[in-house]
């Protein structure tokens, strides 16, 4: 065994803890070899001066510091603690986490296809959260015999609106000369089917010929479902829900959607129709693309 | 609860306390800060090498013990466990930018200054000449002990400073027996080297 394997087995050697025969090979070779003699002398007394090192004892008020500390540690301390220390793992852990989450969000917040589907969702609960109150406003209002909420067009639509301006139109008693009669006559039979009129004259619904007395005998104030979607389609707009009423034979309420650039006109083709209980607001200028406007049909 | 008479403490083993504790009476962990206290500010000292940084950091050793001996599973002696928590806590107090500012300060003060401690010398036969060249030697000694990395240092203090077993040594480190004496070897073979003048 050479010098260097002699001196890797030192330590273990003035700990007694090694094999009978590598004791005596060390012994021997420690009779023999005068430098590894004086590193075995070196690390025996090294060994001998660690093991007598001189000791500190603890503070007499060790233990109500102790105390004061336990006290002092709060819930909250601990808390923090167990959430930031030791700070120089958990903190980068937890800026990795924070920033992770950020990106995240980005992501979902900017892919177009995750946006849209979001977007479309919204608008669909937001549909039918509208139709579900104007269902309610209805139901509470007025008997259910008499009126009817017709969704005309249910889909969902691109982009939110998030001004919404409400109405009130007093309808003039002439009918609107724009007005198709015959449209006009023909959705009147197929709403109120063959039942009396106010007039208590019956519309014969047989022939055509039976037409021309029949509209003598409609409320002039009336409008009808078809004038409101002509009006919101020039505008370029959609109708999102339209309440009736059966007994007066005319539109109550109107729900739509118009592009904003085209509120003037759409005002100008209602003022056709009467005229606003008060003045229309006006839109801000930095206006959204689409509008909500719901108008409110009032009888002369 | 069972509050246990102040008295009738000091009598009862560590698990007896601890199992005291566990069932709510706190006032038991005096008796075991009072018979780990110095073990642990001695142990905190020989990694530390300042006094006012070993109780500190005993305190801070004695509060993870009163947090967590509620969880205490019995599967090694408190003895141990205790020693478990001090060596890491020492550890990672070395790691920290404070402790390493604050040693950096010192050295460049006070460069023979190891802690402001009274040691207790108890061998009063000695000549103060003697003393003196004692207290020298001790303070070279403690600080080649300072100077040895990681495993090695915590290895050696167990060992030859603190007296414990390899088995104990071996749980407390979470090293294999055969690891622990093979650091212990190459930790004394360094030390050997840097205290050459001396020894």
């Amino acid at each position: 065994m050479g010098c260097a394997k002699i001196r890797r087995n030192l330590s273990g050697y003035i700990e007694n803890e090694l094999d009978a025969n590598t004791m005596n090979i060390v012994e021997q070779h420690l009779f023999s070899c005068n430098k590894c003699k004086e590193a075995f002398n070196s690390m025996h007394i090294l060994v001998q001066d660690l093991s007598v090192m001189e000791s500190v004892k603890a503070p007499d008020d060790f233990l109500d510091r102790l105390h004061d500390r336990i006290k002092k540690d709060s819930g909250f301390n601990r808390l923090a603690r167990k959430l930031f220390l030791p700070p120089m793992i958990k903190v980068p852990f937890q800026f990795a986490a924070a920033a992770a989450m950020a990106v995240l969000i980005f992501f979902i917040v900017h892919t177009p296809a995750i946006k849209d589907e979001m977007k479309s969702v919204s608008t669909v609960m937001h549909a039918e959260k509208k139709a579900a109150v104007a269902k309610d406003k209805v139901d509470k209002d007025r008997p259910v015999a008499g009126h009817a909420s017709i969704p005309v067009e249910s889909e969902a639509v691109d982009e939110k609106p998030a001004l919404t301006i409400e109405l009130a139109l007093l309808l003039n008693k002439q009918t609107p000369p724009a007005r198709n009669v015959v449209q006009s006559f023909m959705e009147r039979k197929a709403e109120s089917g063959k039942g009396d009129l106010k007039s208590g004259k019956r519309i014969s619904s047989d022939t055509d010929a039976a037409a021309p007395a029949a509209l003598h005998s409609i409320p002039t104030s009336a409008i009808s479902v078809g004038d409101i979607n002509k009006i919101v389609h020039r505008v370029q707009g959609r109708i999102l829900a339209v309440e009736y009423n059966k007994e007066k034979n005319s539109p109550e309420l109107l729900m739509a959607e118009i592009p904003a650039n085209k509120y003037g006109s759409f005002l100008k083709e209602l003022r056709k129709l009467g005229k606003f209980l008060s003045p229309p607001p006006s839109i801000p200028a930095k206006k959204p693309s689409l509008m909500q406007i719901e108008v409110k049909f009032l009888s002369p | 609860m069972i509050e246990i008479n102040r008295s009738r403490r000091s009598y009862l083993s560590d698990a007896e306390l601890i199992k005291a504790f566990q069932t709510g009476d706190k006032d038991v962990f005096d008796e075991l800060v009072i018979r780990y206290k110095d073990r642990i500010v001695n142990l905190c000292y020989r990694f530390l090498g300042d006094y006012q940084d070993a109780c500190d950091t005993a305190q801070d050793v004695f509060i993870k013990a009163f947090e967590a001996l509620v969880k205490f599973r019995f599967k090694s002696s408190f003895y141990t466990w205790i020693y478990r928590i001090a060596v890491n806590t020492c550890n990672n107090r070395l790691k920290s930018l404070e402790f390493r500012f604050k040693k950096m300060i010192k050295r460049t003060g006070n460069p023979g200054s190891r802690g402001n401690v009274s040691l207790s010398c108890s061998e009063e036969s000695f000549s103060p000449a003697l003393r003196l060249e004692k207290k020298e030697r001790s303070i070279l000694i403690a600080r080649a002990v300072d100077s040895l990395s990681g495993l090695k240092k915590t290895v050696l203090i167990l060992r030859d400073i603190e007296g414990l077993a390899y088995d104990e040594i071996s749980k407390i480190t979470g090293l294999k027996p055969g690891t622990v004496k093979s650091k212990l070897a190459r930790a004394r073979a360094d030390l050997r080297k840097k205290l050459k003048s001396v020894l």
